[in-house]
């Protein structure tokens, strides 16, 4: 899995490039943990990330818990169809605001 | 030649096997039990639910999937949930002798239940080869009642009783009915019994089909409330779980209804589908667990 940072405007978009699943999770989580520390909005572009498993959504959801609680949030971007199911399976569709173009996502931050 | 295995080399996940709610559309399970069957996973707990009671309780009692096939399409039947009770009928009109109690439904229940005794004798729970956990609904409290004793059939019918539709049946002094109501899919029920990897198969209709009749629109409106109390579920399920929990949701894009036996060969194909796309995570998951 690779993964990079870069700030943009209100927010800073984590690139995610590989599968996310319990084997990955805690470098995720820890990535994340980092970022956290200069700050709270964060957009997770997914546009190549192909699958994600019960683990790598718990990491989202621990991350939107915690960047909620500093004030911000985390959204998600450019979801693939294998993820969108798994999304929509587990709920996460009415958890974690989700934007199908980077973009769309971005903007949403300076409304 | 026999090898000698250390204990590293032989801990394995706890796997558990939950299939929801879904009626007739849990035939579409089939297609799962012949691959755990085929790629010799360890099943160490069944959780049922409703329509998936039936399938998780035949397999537990030691039937294999090709054992289940033959069933659904010798003992599956249009007459399994054709037997009116015309005095429950007259009663939802209001007209002369109808009659409905707390023990009536509007389907009579006497030819289901001998059908699962035909599936699984008389076995109980506690018995079976496999562990199995069936849910069910107290029908005076609304609880979830998880059955881990006595017949096996008795459970199955209760799991599934869709009251009123059907008559709820007791069950150890509670009068219990489908566990549709209470938890569609009881993959919270798995992690209470510490289990690693969790496989939940879960059956969904996605239709813009308008229902045909009165029955049919009831049963749609029941499936679109069980939908979001179960991904309401499933979201605090991956909160509060420590591993892997594989989602296989089975989508039938037109209405299923109970009677719908001509369509069993489609349901068991669209469930072999749903588990072909799993099955390299349900076997990774097992083999990356430490």
């Amino acid at each position: 899995m690779k993964l990079n940072a870069k700030q943009i405007e209100n927010a800073v978009i984590i690139s995610i490039e590989g599968d996310l699943d319990a084997k990955n999770g805690p470098e995720l989580a820890q990535f994340f943990k980092d970022q956290m520390e200069d700050n709270k909005n964060f957009i997770a572009d997914f546009s190549k990330v192909e699958f994600i498993s019960s683990a790598g959504l718990r990491v989202l959801l621990g991350t939107v818990k915690e960047a909620r609680r500093q004030g911000g949030d985390l959204r998600l971007a450019a979801t693939q169809k294998n993820v969108d199911k798994v999304l929509t399976i587990s709920g996460f569709t009415r958890i974690i605001k989700i934007y199908k173009k980077l973009d769309e996502a971005i903007k949403s931050f300076s409304e | 030649m026999k090898t000698h295995q250390t204990k590293e080399e032989i801990k394995r996940p706890k796997v558990a096997v939950v299939l929801g709610s879904g009626g007739i559309k849990a035939m579409a399970s089939i297609g799962l039990f012949a691959f755990i069957e085929e790629a010799n996973i360890d099943v160490d707990l069944l959780i049922g639910c409703s329509g998936g009671s039936i399938f998780a309780g035949v397999w537990a009692a030691g039937h294999t999937a090709q054992q289940m096939r033959d069933f659904t399409d010798t003992l599956w039947t249009r007459k399994l949930f054709s037997k009116i009770d015309y005095r429950s009928l007259l009663s939802i009109a209001g007209l002369p002798f109808g009659r409905f109690s707390i023990n009536d439904g509007l389907i009579k229940p006497d030819v289901i239940q001998k059908t699962y005794r035909q599936m699984v004798g008389d076995i109980k729970l506690e018995d079976l080869p496999t562990r199995l956990l069936v849910q069910t609904t107290d029908v005076l409290s609304g609880e979830p009642v998880l059955l881990s004793s006595g017949l096996l059939w008795e459970a199955i019918y209760a799991s599934g009783s869709l009251y009123p539709l059907m008559p709820p049946i007791e069950i150890n002094g509670r009068l219990l009915m489908d566990g549709v109501f209470s938890s569609p899919l009881p993959v919270m029920e798995a992690i209470n019994e510490n289990m690693d990897v969790i496989i939940a198969m879960s059956f969904e209709e996605v239709t813009t089909q308008i229902s045909k009749g009165f029955v049919q629109t009831l049963m749609r409106n029941i499936d679109y409330s069980h939908k979001w109390l179960l991904r309401n579920q499933n979201a605090i399920s991956i909160d509060l779980h420590h591993y892997e929990i594989i989602f296989i949701n089975v989508v039938f894009d037109r209405v299923v209804g109970l009677r719908s036996i001509h369509r069993i060969p489609e349901i068991r194909k669209i469930g072999d589908d749903a588990v072909q796309e799993k099955k390299e995570e349900i076997l990774a998951a097992i083999e990356n667990f430490r």
